[in-house]
């Protein structure tokens, strides 16, 4: 059973702000659907490693190859100061 | 260079922007008009997702599915709608409205390519580009009578397709004929530095009609509960003149089937809450409120600009990585992929191909499933692809109430000819 703040806090943790209707109705959904993904609960350990064991790294070596430029990194922005995207305060 | 002049007569909403004055060039597409799904970014178009957070983004780099398309002559006249990033079954979670079915306008077409479906099932563009996370290609082929091939993970660069489920999502080519699919696969298959999970496999080979002595494994969980009688019914129909043709029937079981569903949406949503974590309007979209603190600004914007379905699946996601729940949610749904990927693999290993319905009913009434879960479930059949890698081919094999029937044919992982060749026996047998 999921619970107000549980969804509450979830929506703080991932910044996706919600409101009180949306808190009640969220909170109704999700608990349809953990009720649904429960039954993933039947599986064990030793069912399998939980580890999907057929894929590797792909590596390649570190070589610099032509990239955006500043201009074209900022010409989705209209915010921006001598060359830097400007972005609110942290503190 | 040479250009066309492309006005289509959108009363589906298929497209979300187009040009009226095309430019192309010489090559196999030289001269075609092929729409593209907006979740693939576009120099100089803007590739939105068909979300209000990406608004007035126009890409600096073209996807590498682009690129290819440019060198073949293909004329790209437009970006097409979709469930808002790929979220969604219907085209309903769109931003910029709904897209109708062309069968049937009162139904939803599909998604979430709905968009690039109904562009081709409407005549709008013979070809179109969509990307598939859980059926998001084969859902509106199906739902819209037309072709559409999710490929094997890896066959197509996922280079500048705006990530939703990276470890599920495939871009693919939908078309009206199985040779046009086909057509279209040939032009964007192959390797990609760009990106890391590409497989140095371009598809090279002509189509082969020949069904007989091809093995194919019909499970029984693909006619099960949930699936409308009648779609069963006409599915194996579509298999029983296959196996007419001399091809061999083989019944089989898949008991990990009843796992796929979760453990889509658990590892999907996860993989979600990761990758939108970049939508943080400052670097291109809508743009932040500066002068609020760091994470006012953040989730005022997002609660603003993301869809509710977005925000529903980027908080289930999180859940599911959390601490205390990732033993319980994420690590188990890749167990359970595993397992599902082990029992596709050895049926695969002893069939040509796995045949059964694409969606298990007909396109529904627009609003028909506002519950989350009840639109979810109806992902059950498309989703063991996405978890095993699979190419998966939704072809059209006749109609339920006046509406289409998608025949679905999974193969093993890089086998993509086959499901095409056994595609196009199908349709030569059915017209």
């Amino acid at each position: 059973m999921v619970t107000k703040d549980d969804v509450s806090s979830i929506a703080t943790l991932c910044d996706v702000g919600i409101d009180e209707d949306e808190m009640e109705q969220f909170t109704e959904q999700f608990s349809d659907i953990l009720a649904f993904w429960s039954t993933l609960d039947e599986l064990t350990e030793s069912d399998e490693s939980g580890k999907n064991s057929n894929i590797s790294n792909v590596f390649r070596e570190d070589i610099a190859v032509p990239s955006l430029s500043q201009e074209q990194a900022l010409s989705n922005t209209d915010d921006a100061t001598e060359g830097y995207f400007n972005a609110p305060r942290v503190m | 260079m040479s250009t066309l002049s492309f006005s289509p007569h959108d009363t589906y909403n298929a497209f979300l922007c187009h040009e009226k004055e095309v430019a192309y060039g010489d090559g196999p597409l030289s001269g075609v008009p092929v729409a593209v799904k907006d979740n693939i970014s576009t120099i100089g178009m803007q590739t939105t997702c068909a979300s209000k957070i990406l608004e007035g983004y126009i890409p600096p780099y073209n996807a590498h599915v682009v690129e290819l398309l440019l060198a073949s002559g293909a004329a790209i006249v437009g970006k097409t709608n979709m469930d808002e990033f790929a979220m969604g079954s219907t085209t309903e979670n769109s931003a910029y409205g709904k897209t109708l079915n062309p069968c049937d306008i009162t139904r939803v077409p599909g998604g979430s390519s709905g968009g690039s479906a109904a562009a081709v099932a409407g005549d709008l563009v013979p070809m179109a580009l969509g990307s598939d996370t859980g059926g998001s290609i084969r859902c509106p082929a199906a739902f819209c009578g037309i072709v559409g091939l999710k490929p094997s993970y890896g066959r197509v660069s996922r280079y500048g397709l705006i990530a939703y489920s990276n470890s599920l999502e495939q871009i693919g080519p939908m078309a009206k004929t199985v040779t046009e699919t086909a057509e279209l696969f040939s032009v964007i298959a192959g390797h990609d530095p760009r990106d890391a999970s590409s497989l140095d496999a371009p598809y090279k080979a002509a189509l082969d009609p020949e069904l007989k002595g091809k093995r194919i494994a019909v499970p029984e969980e693909f006619f099960g509960a949930g699936v409308h009688p009648d779609i069963s019914k006409t599915i194996k129909e579509a298999i029983d003149t296959i196996a007419g043709e001399g091809a061999e029937l083989i019944s089989c079981s898949i008991p990990s089937m009843k796992y796929a569903l979760a453990a889509y949406y658990v590892i999907c949503t996860s993989e979600a809450s990761s990758n939108l974590g970049r939508f943080d309007g400052i670097q291109y979209g809508k743009r932040l409120d500066t002068k609020k603190s760091w994470h006012d600004a953040y989730q005022d914007h997002r609660m603003q600009y993301f869809g509710p379905e977005v925000r529903r699946r980027i908080l289930l996601g999180t859940f599911s990585l959390a601490a205390g729940y990732y033993g319980r949610y994420y690590h188990k749904a890749q167990t359970a992929r595993q397992m599902i990927t082990k029992e596709y693999n050895h049926i695969l290993s002893k069939a040509d191909a796995i045949m059964g319905p694409t969606m298990p009913e007909i396109a529904f009434p627009f609003g028909a499933k506002s519950d989350p879960l009840t639109m979810y479930q109806t992902d059950i059949l498309t989703v063991p692809a996405n978890l095993a890698g699979l190419p998966a081919l939704s072809v059209p094999c006749g109609t339920v109430d006046g509406m289409p029937v998608g025949l679905q044919i999974i193969g093993a992982c890089g086998a993509d000819e086959m499901v095409l060749n056994l595609g196009y026996g199908y349709e030569e047998v059915a017209s």
